[in-house]
């Protein structure tokens, strides 16, 4: 198994990238906060294409490299432009729709912070695990005074039980130990050493259940299916018009 | 109050029957392996129409008397013929939309291992129970290379939290203590006695929940609208007909 060193040189000054070491896929998130934006958008499902091509057995690892896991969405691109942010929203329902449905397992690290979107991305994988030191989960948007629209709210509502749910809406901090017992992640680290180990247990473990590609994503289809519904179709309507002068398809 | 062994010797060679001791109705899983076959599906419908007739306080426990629960589907039949497959799931999902909405309280008692549409069967159920020593649950779909269709799996979704269900769906092995923790059941029980006793406890508690049969009903398809609608709904449009050999649905 390649240390992390290894892995994350391979993704050289690239802001996304994926690394396969055996079976284990890495989607390695490659800056400070590790932003939601179009050409991020875009670079993950081209992460997401190239393990759809791949066959066998094999499992995901998202993990960031530097202070955070994510922060979400570039809150100055939605400030720009009304449109964009409507459109950037409608894109990153796609995206993450493709990874609660992925047919492969998945697992999110949190080595830093998982604020606003980027706990909405890791929340569409199948386990988390964090970093027990200074590492906290933040559903920050009403502390913004911003809403979560009724795709994202999706996520939140299908991957945790009903308290947890309700107790991260109203945007509080909660460390590693909370978030154990809230049942956000489903284990906790202590260093680099032990992250390795969790890692390689998980892809023991997992990697194999994803031989049988087709069967695991229907499966997943299927168990997610309000939540994989809502991702696709929420928020189409709003009425709002997307100008002449936007540069994005959807 | 009847016995365990009363209520297997009342059962005799029956692949399954219905037992019943005062308000309570025993759902006698009666095979080694209670695989769902056509046959056992119909019979099971059978007594849930005889409980139907007998108004009243009543309860349902359904149990099995050898070595496992239920192990699900006979998989052989299927890998022969497809439309086994389509016919037995939808079929299938009848009977569990039943029993999820049926109107007295149920519980399903793991006497030995629940895997894949045997543990379907169990989460169909209000409560369930299961023993300490050498049983597990397991949903073995995926490690056969299956999925699992879009309506049972709605029982996995609504039926248990959803930390339980990311682990369940990957086929993993939970012993009685993982299966109490993961709340796949309610609670455990050391021998034949602590499990009467339990039984017991339930028909003292819920049996008079079921004395407005038609109120209950109505409660838990409120509660379990989704489920029921997608258990009853699901699977039926495949685009594949159905040859004229195929059972009626």
């Amino acid at each position: 198994m390649k240390p992390l060193s290894e892995i994350f040189a391979q993704v050289k000054d690239e802001s996304i990238g994926l690394v396969q070491d055996g079976e284990i896929f890495y989607l390695v998130m490659n800056t400070e906060q590790n932003l939601f934006d179009f050409d991020q958008i875009q670079r993950m499902h081209q992460c997401l294409d190239q393990i759809e091509k791949s066959t066998g057995p094999a499992c995901l690892v998202t993990i960031g490299t530097k202070r955070f896991f994510s922060t979400g969405f570039d809150l100055e691109k939605w400030a720009i432009n009304m449109s964009d942010a409507y459109t950037m929203i409608l894109m990153m329902q796609q995206v993450f729709n493709r990874f609660l449905t992925l047919e492969i397992p998945t697992m999110s690290v949190y080595n830093g912070s998982a604020i606003a979107g980027g706990l909405l991305l890791s929340l569409t994988h199948d386990f988390r695990i964090m970093n027990e030191n200074r590492t906290y989960v933040c559903l920050s948007e009403i502390n913004l005074g911003i809403t979560i629209n009724a795709g994202f709210a999706s996520i939140v509502k299908n991957s945790l039980t009903p308290q947890a749910a309700k107790l991260l809406t109203y945007g509080g901090r909660f460390n590693a130990q909370q978030c154990l017992k809230m049942g956000v992640i489903d284990n906790v680290y202590k260093d680099e050493k032990e992250l390795m180990n969790q890692i390689q247990e998980f892809a023991k473990v997992y990697a194999p259940k994803g031989e049988a590609r087709s069967s695991l994503k229907d499966l997943k289809t299927n168990l997610h299916k309000q939540t994989s519904r809502d991702l696709l179709q929420e928020g189409l309507s709003i009425g709002v018009v997307n100008k002449a002068s936007s540069r994005q398809k959807l | 109050m009847l016995s365990f062994a009363d209520i297997i010797a009342q059962a005799k060679e029956e692949d399954v029957a219905l037992v019943q001791d005062k308000d309570i109705f025993y759902l006698v899983l009666n095979t080694e392996q209670n695989f769902l076959t056509y046959s056992l599906i119909d019979k099971v419908h059978r007594f849930l129409d005889q409980i139907e007739n007998t108004p009243g306080a009543g309860c349902l426990v359904t149990i099995g008397t050898k070595k496992f629960f239920s192990t699900g589907f006979e998989l052989s039949h299927w890998m022969k013929d497809f439309n086994e497959a389509y016919v037995q799931t939808l079929i299938a999902q009848k009977l569990f939309a039943r029993i999820l909405t049926f109107e007295i309280p149920t519980l399903s008692v793991f006497n030995g291992p629940a895997i894949a549409g045997g543990l379907l069967l169990g989460l169909a159920h209000d409560f369930r129970i299961m023993k300490e020593d050498k049983t597990y649950v397991c949903l073995s779909e995926i490690n056969l290379g299956f999925s699992v269709p879009s309506g049972l799996s709605q029982l996995i979704k609504n039926q248990v939290p959803p930390k339980s269900s990311k682990n369940l769906i990957y086929g993993g092995r939970f012993n009685s203590q993982q299966s109490l923790k993961l709340d796949v059941v309610d609670q455990l029980f050391k021998d034949e006695a602590q499990m009467m006793t339990q039984i017991r406890e339930f028909a003292k508690e819920y049996a008079p929940k079921g004395q407005h049969r038609s109120s209950l009903r109505d409660l838990k398809q409120n509660i379990h609208k989704n489920t029921y609608r997608d258990l009853l709904n699901e699977g039926l449009t495949l685009g594949i007909v159905q040859t004229k050999s195929g059972p009626k649905l």
